[in-house]
């Protein structure tokens, strides 16, 4: 995944990355975060989301493009 | 009618879903247009059914009063919302009052016209379908809500439910974008003024939300998310 798509991730919205990625659900079951179908999923970001749940965005985005790249593949 | 309505709102109305914009157009011409001011009425609880509408443009607040005089918010419609839908195909009489909140836009027919129409164009009826449906599931919601959870949890999970349908996201978190009192959210939620506002006053003190001429901007979502969970 290049610098940009990256980027892109950081600011999707979280009801954007699940409409794009389902898959990707598993990421937020696994650190235990109501993410999808929450609420405010159409207004926060992934970066958002770490902050509130105090993990780190560099982690969960990352954990986030392994799931993507094994879809892609 | 002669109201020219842009394809973006009327792609935004559930009831004209997956119907062509020409049908559309042919739908919309059988309508009327209807313009009501804030503080005037669609129509009232117990009025016999006659018309059904889509709302256009503007926001109404769903309500019923109970024999005693006391006023239950049932919800808010937003643009894209329908009114009367299920209730005038039935022939009943309306069961709730609908107010407008700000100028609004809508167009309506009567209910041999929206007959008619359904049987030309299935889509629509399976679209009315759709939207009872999604009412039906919203109103199971907060059933069981009234039936199990505190009052602090319910008035959370009400912003959340409108955060969800009227939500802009802000600079500061997420603006509810429509006029709400404490009354109001009081009347969402089986609970008095009194109970809201000290709830609203500590979520502001707490920096959860903020609330300045009857807009609340939620700050905090997920404060308020784990209030109504129970996470």
């Amino acid at each position: 995944m290049t610098d940009s798509e990256t980027n892109n991730l950081a600011e999707m919205t979280i009801e954007d990355l699940l409409r794009h990625w389902p898959e990707t659900a598993v990421i937020f079951h696994q650190h235990h975060m109501a993410c999808p179908g929450c609420a405010v999923a159409p207004f926060y970001t992934v970066v958002d989301a770490a902050r509130v749940y105090g993990l780190p965005a560099e982690q969960l985005l990352a954990e986030i493009q392994d799931v993507i790249a094994t879809i892609n593949d | 009618m002669r109201i020219t309505v842009d394809e973006e709102s009327l792609a935004r109305c559930a009831l004209l879903k997956e119907i062509s914009p020409a049908e559309r157009q042919t739908i919309l011409a059988t309508g009327q247009e209807r313009r009501v001011m804030p503080g005037e009425y669609f129509f009232h609880q117990g009025e016999a059914s006659d018309w059904l509408y889509i709302l256009l443009a503007g926001q109404v607040k769903l309500a019923q009063v109970t024999e005693a005089g006391n006023q239950v918010v049932i919800g808010y419609l937003g643009p894209g919302g329908g009114l009367g839908i299920v209730v005038a195909l039935s022939n009943i009489p309306y069961p709730l009052s609908a107010e407008a909140m700000e100028p609004c836009l809508a167009v309506g027919w009567e209910r041999e016209e929206m007959k008619a129409l359904m049987r030309r164009y299935p889509q629509l009826a399976l679209n009315s379908l759709g939207m009872v449906g999604e009412r039906f599931a919203e109103l199971q919601e907060r059933f069981r809500d009234l039936a199990t959870r505190r009052v602090e949890q319910r008035v959370a999970r009400a912003l959340l439910r409108l955060v969800r349908q009227f939500g802009k996201r802000v600079p500061q978190g997420v603006l509810i974008d429509i006029p709400l009192s404490r009354q109001s959210l009081a009347e969402m939620t089986g609970t008095n003024i009194y109970q809201v506002s000290r709830m609203v006053s500590r979520w502001e003190k707490e920096g959860v939300l903020q609330s300045d001429h009857q807009r609340i901007t939620i700050l905090k979502a997920h404060e308020l998310v784990i209030l109504g969970e129970d996470l």
